[in-house]
């Protein structure tokens, strides 16, 4: 029966979820988080490789989610959707890189050491 | 025990400063308190005597239509008003006189709340609420809605925000107020300096109402986004609407970032930790960071809507369509974007280095620069118009002048060099004032003037109120172009007692008569309301056409004071302003002829609810509980409060719908009492 539904809120263009879609999501994601473990647990990399790797894979993951679990898919009538989103994300991004920067500016200025505060 | 029972409330240091205080200082306080008791005996004896407690709570408490709630805002926000003009009118007196010899007639503690209370006071419990009726009452009209998109959340947004005022208020009498300046920066606001109960009101009043002006935010997004009438795509919105629109926008990014910093603070208080404290790793510049990324864009949610409000009377007034719409709509999209970009420029002098306080103050001129183009905008809308010059026209040309001075005096402020020199200065006081007195108040002001009718069903007498905005504008200018020379001369704010010789006294003598000019301008407006209400059934007065103005936009469409659902039929909307073409073209709202008689239908409604007012006093015990440290009456306000919300989710009897018939009544009543009109 479900196939008959359409896949996406006549309204508003955000897609429903389907069996399918949160099972691929979530075995995407215990895969992502497992390799994540495994690189950390069993010392595979050096560290600045590890640090890289395992950012690339929650970055990865991040986005795995978005598109599975919140929906958010390039459609037309979803656009608004991803406009929002990318619009937090602008905004988290300025918050978050404004503040580090300004932060480290003034301890560096300031003549005290960032990573012992 | 008696601490488990009742906290802090069992130590009458903190419950009664004030009677550990000097005699002057407790005369100040008791003719305070006489003036709360008997107000206080005279409203309730009122509403007893008149029997009113009923119609009250029927039509008022549990109600969640908009155009009440703006009403109750708008009552709130003036008393509050009121509060705050004291305490600039107090803080001026004391600054007048507190010279060389003389110490003022306040004691320094009392100076710093007063001072504290003013701006907390003015930006959260004056400009907010003011702000929040203006959008509840124009705009589900403008967009031609029956409501907001949530009218329960919209009640529950009211009811914590009075909660808040209630907190900031109780705090006169019962403990004492915040003395840390109206941001609360640490390390001062910290425990250690600030250990009475004054900044855990400020935290908590901030905190309850904080979230009631998030939850609005979302909903007047959520009501533009999804409850326009056909036809009104996004760019055939009044310009109103979109400034709310990105007003909502920066209220929803913005608030929780308060939130959270006041939320950090607190357990700094609360649970001894070290975000904003020196020790352990902890560090106040970032409570400083943080409040400005909320704090710079609030300045923004404030002064959109004025600039839409303008916009809606500049186009009304010169009979002309806006003058260049579009060019509008974008310079409010792009302040909505740039002012999360400039929040630096509060805190220039912190310490950071060139790179970033240059890029700060470029990002700051540049913001002037959409806000120019509103300006040209009006003026050109202005130009080779039919203006009459009614009282929302005289606020808006004083704006024009008020906010120029004051602009020009923010992008000198946005040079570092400058304002190194400035900074917490009065010079920087004053040019605060100059664009939130000329851009915010006065736009506020107007749109009062101006929606007055459509939400009472009578104007405002005209005469009153252009005597209110000379006082206003002459006693601005009186009251801060001496701060703007104070600064110069290198005073800063906040300051309780100067030595003679700096010479301030003569500036702040002049300062407090433009002041007292203010008040004058506030006195005129109260006057103003009581004759217009005497005699609001009187021509001139009474508003029977639903379009006292010659509008535009559809809320001049229905009638004054609209009916509770608004509209009898679905407006329809092909272009913008679709209602003046509408009335030149003959056609009604639903872009009818007006001859042509069309059945009515039923209309869905949401039913009235009591549970936002339940809400909100549980709200309210929580926050008197967590200021006074009783933690059992805390939790259970707090669990009282989560468990009202679960059970509102679960009733489903939340709407009816109103019979055709009844509509036909009432609209059938109300061409009668218009007579000729059709």
């Amino acid at each position: 029966m479900a196939k008959h539904e359409p896949e996406f809120d006549v309204d508003t263009g955000a897609t429903y979820g389907t069996h399918k879609s949160y099972t691929t999501g979530f075995i995407i994601s215990v895969v992502l988080t497992l390799i994540s473990f495994w690189l950390v647990g069993f010392g595979v990399l050096p560290k600045a490789q590890l640090y890289v790797v395992v950012g690339i894979l929650a970055l990865v993951q991040l986005f795995v989610q978005l598109v599975f679990f919140l929906h958010l898919s390039t459609h037309s009538k979803a656009s608004w959707n991803l406009l929002s989103f990318l619009f937090t994300l602008l905004m988290v991004l300025i918050f978050v890189l404004g503040t580090l920067w300004i932060m480290y500016h003034l301890y560096e200025n300031m003549g005290m050491n960032a990573m012992s505060m | 025990m008696l601490e488990t029972l009742i906290g802090k409330l069992s130590n009458p240091h903190e419950v009664f400063p004030y009677l550990y205080e000097p005699i002057s200082q407790q005369i100040i306080i008791l003719s305070m308190a006489v003036f709360i008791i008997i107000g206080g005996i005279a409203l309730l004896g009122g509403i007893t005597y008149f029997k009113k407690w009923g119609y009250l709570w029927h039509e008022w408490i549990v109600t969640v239509d908009h155009k009440r709630i703006a009403a109750m805002y708008l009552i709130v926000a003036f008393i509050m008003l009121f509060r705050g003009f004291v305490d600039a009118a107090m803080m001026r007196t004391q600054q007048a006189m507190a010279s060389g010899a003389s110490e003022g007639y306040l004691i320094p503690q009392h100076f710093d709340q007063i001072f504290t209370a003013h701006g907390v006071i003015m930006i959260f419990f004056v400009a907010m609420p003011l702000m929040f009726a203006l959008f509840n009452l124009a705009v589900p009209l403008q967009i031609g809605a029956r409501d907001v998109a949530f009218p329960f959340m919209n009640s529950v947004s009211f009811w914590f925000f009075v909660a808040g005022v209630l907190l900031v208020n109780m705090s006169l009498l019962i403990g004492n107020f915040a003395e840390a300046g109206w941001l609360a920066y640490p390390p001062f606001s910290e425990l250690q300096y600030s250990p009475t109960v004054g900044t855990d009101y400020y935290i908590w009043g901030l905190q309850i109402s904080g979230i009631g002006s998030l939850l609005s935010g979302i909903n007047f997004f959520v009501t533009i986004m999804k409850m326009r009438c056909p036809g009104m795509n996004l760019m055939k919105m009044p310009i109103f609407t979109w400034t709310v629109l990105c007003s909502s926008i920066l209220i929803m990014v913005a608030f929780p970032v308060l939130t959270v910093n006041l939320a950090l603070l607190g357990l700094d208080r609360y649970m001894d930790m070290h975000f904003f404290s020196t020790g352990f790793g902890g560090d106040q510049m970032m409570y400083v960071n943080l409040i400005w990324i909320w704090g710079h864009p609030e300045v923004y949610i404030l002064v959109l809507p004025a600039f839409g409000i303008y916009s809606e009377i500049v186009a009304t007034f010169s009979k002309k369509a806006l003058f260049g719409y579009t060019t509008m709509v974008w310079a409010t999209v792009a302040i909505t974007i740039l002012s999360f970009l400039v929040w630096l420029h509060h805190f220039f002098t912190m310490g950071a280095g060139a790179d970033v306080n240059a890029f700060f103050g470029i990002m700051t001129m540049i913001i002037s620069i959409p806000t120019g183009v509103k300006l040209f905008n009006w003026i050109f809308t202005m130009y080779r118009g039919r203006i009459t010059f009614t009282s929302p026209m005289y606020w808006m040309m004083g704006f024009f002048l008020t906010f120029t001075i004051g602009g020009m005096t923010g992008v000198m402020l946005s040079v570092p060099g400058i304002d190194f020199q400035a900074h917490n200065s009065t010079f920087l006081i004053a040019h605060f004032h100059n664009v939130i007195i000329g851009g915010v108040v006065f736009g506020y002001f107007a749109g009062l003037t101006y929606w007055f009718p459509k939400m009472f069903g009578f104007r405002l007498n005209e005469c009153l109120g252009k005597c209110a905005f000379w006082c206003w504008i002459v006693g601005f200018f009186v009251a801060f172009i001496p701060l703007y020379i104070l600064g110069g001369m290198g005073m800063t704010r906040r300051l309780y007692h100067y030595d003679a010789a700096t010479g301030f006294q003569p500036y702040l003598i002049v300062a407090a008569i433009g002041a007292a000019i203010i008040a004058l301008g506030v006195a005129f407006q109260v006057l103003q309301i009581v004759v217009s209400i005497k005699n609001r059934n009187k021509e001139g007065y009474r508003d029977l056409t639903g379009d006292p103005w010659g509008g535009r936009t559809l809320e001049w469409a229905t009638s004054s004071p609209p009916a509770f659902y608004n509209f009898a039929h679905d407006p329809v909307v092909t272009c913008k302003d679709a209602f003046w073409y509408d009335k030149e073209k003959g056609l009604d709202v639903d872009n009818k002829p007006i001859i042509r008689k069309e059945p009515y239908q039923d209309i869905h409604m949401p039913k009235d609810t009591a549970m936002g007012f339940v809400i909100g006093v549980f709200a309210l015990i929580f926050g008197f509980a967590m200021v006074w440290h009783i933690w059992w009456l805390a939790i259970v306000g707090l669990v009282a409060a989560i468990a009202s919300f679960i059970v509102r989710s679960f009733d489903y009897d939340i709407d009816y719908y109103v019979k055709a018939s009844v509509i036909e009544a009432i609209e059938t009543k109300h061409q009668q009492e218009a007579g000729v009109r059709r």
